[in-house]
């Protein structure tokens, strides 16, 4: 296998495999490590009996707007929410500050865990690169869905003022390929949706599928609410099928603007795979406030 | 009423606030419990992070964070990238750095020196730039092994202000200096200390320079910030000739508060380029 093959063969396993690292201190550990203002973390049970670690910043002045505030929900929250939480606090005095961060993990202080690998997709993979993960547990993508826009949704909604109708997504990589999935079966599900060097080609022949049914739904006017999207990746992905293929459905849906799809593209100069979501956090609390 | 009695009502009235503080809801929450919990909420402590208090040295304390990778350190030991003034922004450089150590990146350290009551300015800085070069390196180095010539320095407006005059008073402290919105509460102060660094560097008396990245909102609040933050840039660039190396962005759909965020991934790429 030559070096650029190995490189590109690893970028993509290291997001599906648990690297082998030394035990590090607990997070839980009192006083041992950084604590971030205005948060809270808990775990919770989804109805199939999966544990989530969950993770909340909300506003410290609890003055939340009449309708509530915006939530934005961040996929892999072990390795995300902190960036987000720490840029929505900087600006609390403005929009872009005044929502509630809710980061979707889980119970461990890695920063990914395999689980994600269930979670995000809809079955073993076709891409011939990564057949080799298809060892591993997959294809829980629309329990996960129900989990986030059910139990998860209405446990933030008892604990904090939230505005139903303003509920944003973001994930990045399998979290992506999870967020274009979520835009194709609950349309109306998120107000806004940010995929992050979505990995649609982990299921190439499905998503296309998916999206040829879901354009023609819309054209048809059979979907009367459609969620925002906005689509970021790396100019530097090292997959570069993850920089090609969500410019390329960015472009494909620009003309269905026409039937009331909004979809923007940024491809960031300089960033490779890992560095997308933390180069996107203003962009992205930039996305979910601003609207109306 | 007699001191012990005083003393009395005094620690009643701080248990009631206390148990008042304990019981009521946090900011912005109900307290509604939830069957689905396996967890009581608690805020979140960030992994693979330390904070400690240390003294300056100088009869003050400074609080100290510090992100670091596991396992073992490169043969040549770890770069470090300081943030000053890193109460708000020392988590997402943590996570970033986190993050890239997953691929086998990220192999540094960040350390952050929370708030300077009383600001940064001149003697300020440099009692704090003393305290960084002396018992700070010297406790960070007793924890792991780091690469001395790859240090580099961030800090966000006043906090940029006192990175630049960094550059200018001490241009071979460190590896890579990023000053993000700099916002200095004395203008020709520092304009006088670039003069007398441009000067110096053309003259041939500074054998070792620091590289420089600007980085400024395309929305500052304060127009000037951007302005003289880009004229800066421009006024710095023929140095090179002299071996300074400038780069600077104008972040569009940045404020100044949300300029740090921004900065973290080319930071990051910044302080890491070596040689």
């Amino acid at each position: 296998m030559n070096r650029s093959c190995r490189r590109l063969v690893f970028a993509m396993a290291l997001l599906a495999t648990p690297a082998v690292l030394p035990a590090q201190p607990t997070a839980s550990t009192p006083g041992a490590g950084f604590t971030l203002p205005s948060t809270h973390i808990w775990d919770m049970a989804a109805p199939n009996g999966e544990i989530y670690r969950i993770f909340v910043s909300f506003p410290a002045d609890g003055r939340a707007p009449p309708g509530g505030y915006p939530v934005l929900y961040v996929l892999d929250g072990n390795s995300a929410f902190a960036g987000f939480a720490e840029a929505r606090r900087a600006q609390e005095g403005d929009p872009e500050g005044r929502s509630i961060i809710v980061g979707v993990g889980y119970p461990t202080d890695q920063p990914y865990d395999l689980r994600r690998n269930y979670d995000l997709t809809g079955g073993p993979t076709e891409l011939g690169a990564y057949v080799k993960t298809n060892s591993r547990r997959n294809g829980g993508w629309d329990l996960f869905l129900d989990f986030l826009v059910g139990p998860l949704r209405q446990e933030i909604g008892r604990r904090y003022s939230i505005d139903p109708a303003r509920q944003a997504l973001f994930g990045h990589s399998l979290g992506g390929l999870f967020a274009i999935h979520s835009l194709y079966r609950r349309p109306d599900a998120f107000e806004a949706i940010i995929a992050a060097s979505a990995a649609t080609s982990w299921h190439d022949r499905r998503m296309q599928r998916e999206e040829r049914d879901f354009v023609v739904r819309l054209q048809a006017g059979k979907i009367p609410r459609v969620a925002r999207v906005m689509m970021v990746q790396g100019e530097r992905e090292e997959d570069l099928l993850d920089r090609w293929d969500p410019e390329d459905f960015a472009e494909r849906m620009m003309p269905l603007s026409a039937h009331g799809l909004r979809i923007t593209s940024e491809t960031y100069v300089g960033e490779g795979h890992m560095t997308v979501p933390n180069r996107a956090v203003t962009d992205t609390l930039r996305f979910v406030a601003t609207h109306r | 009423m007699n001191a012990a009695r005083a003393m009395r009502t005094r620690s009643a009235r701080t248990l009631i606030a206390l148990a008042a503080v304990l019981t009521a809801a946090p900011a912005g929450t109900r307290p509604l419990p939830s069957p689905a919990f396996t967890s009581p909420p608690s805020p979140y402590v960030m992994p693979a992070t330390q904070v400690w208090n240390m003294s300056s040295g100088a009869g003050e304390t400074r609080r100290i964070f510090l992100s670091h990778p596991t396992g073992d350190a490169p043969e040549d030991g770890y770069p470090v990238l300081y943030l000053l003034d890193a109460d708000g922004s020392f988590a997402a450089f943590a996570e970033t750095r986190r993050t890239l150590e997953w691929r086998k990146d990220g192999q540094m350290l960040i350390v952050g020196i929370g708030a300077i009551p009383g600001g940064m300015q001149g003697r300020q800085v440099d009692r704090l730039l003393d305290f960084i070069a002396g018992p700070l390196q010297a406790e960070i180095a007793r924890r792991f092994r780091i690469d001395r010539r790859r240090q580099s320095l961030f800090g966000h407006s006043a906090a940029g202000a006192a990175a630049l005059r960094t550059l200018y008073t001490r241009p071979d402290a460190f590896h890579a200096i990023v000053a993000a919105s700099p916002a200095p509460a004395d203008v020709s102060a520092l304009l006088a200390e670039e003069r007398a660094f441009a000067a110096k560097l053309r003259d041939g008396g500074i054998d070792k320079v620091s590289r420089l990245l600007m980085v400024a909102a395309d929305r500052e609040e304060l127009t000037t910030v951007s302005q003289d933050a880009h004229a800066l840039a421009r006024r710095l660039a023929p140095l090179s000739a002299y071996g300074l190396r400038v780069r600077s962005h104008a972040y569009a759909g940045e404020n100044h508060r949300s300029v740090p965020a921004r900065a973290v991934t080319d930071t990051i790429r910044f302080a890491l380029t070596w040689p």
